[in-house]
């Protein structure tokens, strides 16, 4: 233990860790910070937010028969006071139009008319009416509710559901689960893009804080007194889980920091909803929001520990920097993408991530880093240490 | 006792050391050959960095690769170009290699004072290592290498960068340790072992040249090494007849020591073979071994 306090010790170096801090708030403001301080990000997004807490408020997690004929009734009262909205402005009786219905029947047959178009976005942008934002997302959740049976799940897929795409489609409508109050948009997305954002931090920096994990010590000449010392070749496995606790540790750390300023967009009123509702997606299995999160950041982990076993390896059979970023840079390319394409961590139980591909993907994650790192340490034992 | 078995030693293809046979038991043992000879590679297998070709190495008998790190645990070792972080300070830096050769903090804490005051580096406990000269990181060195009290001490060529009053200093601390212990140390420079070394081990061609104390080794030379002066203009000439080992100016003369199979002028003078007389001899340039 002593030997790999010791190895933690030369990893969190001050200047390292000043760097690695820099490196943070960088991509933070780059990447991060937007998610956080911009959500919901404009309209109709606050809108279906705003719905999103009313809905939660009033009915609970789950949206019953009932209920329905509630925010319906809500729906008819607010279209009511449009209409007065309507009657008791002169433009749209310029226009002769005495009715919300009216108003966006004419709308919709009138595209090109730039009097009704100037009146429209007077209306929406200019004076920003609550009721003719809401309005419509409202009547969107009834709608979703209505054809639930027809339209659920479909809209998320490019292609003919397979049979187990459709029988999880089926299962989520039969089990009533689909009736979880949960407004994916923009909840969803907006965890979906700030936690890819919070894994590519995370990797960089774990990438930064472990590169030198060998090469510090090659560089340096340490490793004629290293491995002549006691502890002798066995020092590598004492490195490795050295560097797997720093990566632990870091990846820990910042997980706090920044899903503790995630928790700020006031998403707590949804933790506990089904994520399989009809107002959203549809996973493969029937987490809760909060379970969301926390499958998200278990994988998190899982990437970071991968990449970090990789950098070890990459920093032990490396003789200089630039043949470590030579070929991390790569790595990290992969991972990167695969994040972007929402492949890991966000929407890896998605119903359109196939689950023996993601398998497939997290297997290789583990397997490979883990078979590197046992042949380096083997390797070390019976290798004359040249340096 | 440290017993080297025939052992050889190749990298890759090319053989380094064939052969090699020592003993070593508690002294001070100079290993003694020019650059490029071998002696780092003999070292780095007495230190289990390298694992012979062939042969074995033994301590009381056993093999010192299958006593791993009960070996390791007996052994100092200063390396030829030895490392260190150079953020660290001494303090920090012995802390890091004790707790490599499993030394608790504590009994670290309270051996680390007491070795750098042995190297005088009290002083500089708490200072960055970059801001070192070469003398102190020598010694720095020299101190992780006691840090474990070991049974065999290992230097290889440890007075590199140490100042003319530095290298007495550590003549002296040498001898000190030596008395109960094998203290193994490697070098090119004849003067560094000469008055220390209680044997002295040469390599050439691959193979111990010789391993006996000094008077020995210089019987070798023994009637061989005279001295004579003549004039400048006679140098050239007589250089090209005898192997000259050392050559100053006195008086508009030249003196010259020089080594020929028997005394055949009456202004030669016979003087006592030095250790360096035998280097010199020993390790000529191949082109005069020829022309001789
Ligand atoms: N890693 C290596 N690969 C190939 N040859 C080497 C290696 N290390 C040393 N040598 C060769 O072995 C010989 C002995 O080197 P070394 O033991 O360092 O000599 P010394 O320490 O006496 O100066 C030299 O000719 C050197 O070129
Ligand atoms: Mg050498």
């Amino acid at each position: 233990m002593r030997i790999i306090i010791e190895e933690m010790k030369k990893i969190f170096h001050p200047v390292m860790l000043l760097i690695c801090l820099l490196i943070n708030l960088l991509m933070y403001y780059i990447f991060i910070d937007f998610d956080i301080s911009v959500f919901p990000n404009g309209r109709p997004a606050t809108d279906m937010y705003n719905i999103g807490i009313e809905m939660v408020d009033k009915y609970g997690h789950e949206l019953d028969e009932n209920e329905l004929k509630d925010f319906t009734k809500v729906l008819q009262q607010e279209i009511k006071k449009a209409d007065k909205y309507i009657q008791a402005d002169k433009e749209f009786s310029n226009l002769g139009i005495t009715s919300y219905r009216e108003f966006i029947d004419m709308r919709k047959e009138n595209q090109e008319n730039p009097e009704i178009d100037l009146l429209s976005s007077k209306i929406m942008f200019d004076k920003e009416i609550d009721l003719f934002w809401e309005i419509p997302q409202r009547e969107n959740v009834i709608e979703k509710m209505e054809f639930v049976n027809e339209r659920y799940g479909y809209s998320d897929l490019v292609q003919l559901p397979t049979s187990k795409q459709d029988q999880r489609i089926q299962e989520i409508i039969q089990s009533g689960k689909v009736n979880a109050i949960f407004p994916s948009y923009p909840v969803e997305y907006n965890f979906q893009t700030i936690s890819q954002s919070i894994a590519i931090t995370i990797l960089v920096s774990v990438i930064f804080m472990i590169s030198p994990i060998f090469i510090r010590d090659y560089k340096n000449n340490m490793f004629g007194l290293q491995y002549s010392s006691k502890i002798g070749r066995g020092l590598v496995l004492k490195k490795v889980t050295a560097g797997m606790l720093a990566t632990f540790i870091i990846t820990t750390f910042l997980i706090i920091v920044y899903y503790g300023l995630y928790s700020t967009n006031d998403i707590g009123m949804f933790l506990e909803s089904e994520i399989n509702s009809f107002m959203g997606t549809v996973y493969w299995y029937d987490f809760s929001f909060l379970q969301l999160i926390i499958m998200t950041i278990l994988l998190t982990y899982v990437i970071t520990l991968s990449l970090s076993l990789l950098a070890i390896f990459v920093s032990s059979i490396c003789k200089n920097y630039i043949s470590i970023i030579g070929i991390q840079l790569p790595l990290f390319a992969v991972l990167y993408w695969l994040i972007k394409k929402r492949v890991l961590p966000v929407e890896a139980f998605h119903l359109t991530s196939s689950q023996w591909e993601i398998g497939m993907i997290y297997s290789i994650m583990i397997i490979i880093p883990i078979s590197v790192i046992g042949w380096i340490v083997r390797n070390r034992q019976t290798k004359d240490i040249l340096e | 006792m440290l017993t080297v078995t025939n052992v050889n030693k190749k990298f890759g293809n090319e053989s380094i050391l064939e052969d090699i046979q020592l003993e070593f038991s508690n002294g001070v043992y100079g290993l003694l050959a020019p650059n490029g000879a071998g002696k780092t590679t003999l070292i780095k297998m007495l230190t289990t960095l390298l694992y012979p070709t062939k042969g074995e190495i033994l301590y009381e008998g056993q093999n010192i690769f299958s006593m791993g790190e009960n070996y390791r645990d007996l052994i100092g070792y200063l390396p030829q170009q030895f490392g260190y972080y150079k953020n660290y300070n001494p303090y920090q830096y012995l802390q890091y290699l004790a707790a490599l050769k499993g030394i608790s903090k504590q009994a670290a804490n309270e051996k680390i004072p007491k070795l750098l005051k042995l190297v005088a580096l009290e002083d500089a406990i708490k200072k960055k290592m970059r801001k070192f000269s070469g003398g102190m990181i020598q010694r720095v060195g020299i101190a992780q290498a006691m840090l474990n009290d070991p049974k065999i001490l290992i230097l290889d060529e440890p007075t590199a960068g140490l100042d003319p009053k530095e290298r007495v200093r550590f003549r002296n601390l040498l001898s000190e340790l030596a008395r109960d212990r094998i203290v193994i140390l490697s070098t090119h420079i004849v003067s560094d072992v000469e008055s220390i070394a209680n044997q002295i081990i040469m390599i050439k061609d691959k193979q111990v040249l010789f391993k006996d104390s000094i008077q020995i080794i210089c019987q070798k030379l023994q009637g061989k090494v005279f001295e004579t002066e003549m004039n400048f203009d006679r140098v050239q000439e007589f250089r090209r007849h005898y192997l000259s080992l050392s050559e100053r100016q006195e008086n508009g003369r030249m003196m010259i020591r020089f080594i020929a199979e028997e005394g055949s002028s009456s202004n030669w003078k016979q003087v006592n073979p030095t250790l360096e007389d035998v280097f010199l001899f020993e390790y000529q340039d191949h082109s005069l071994e020829q022309l001789k």
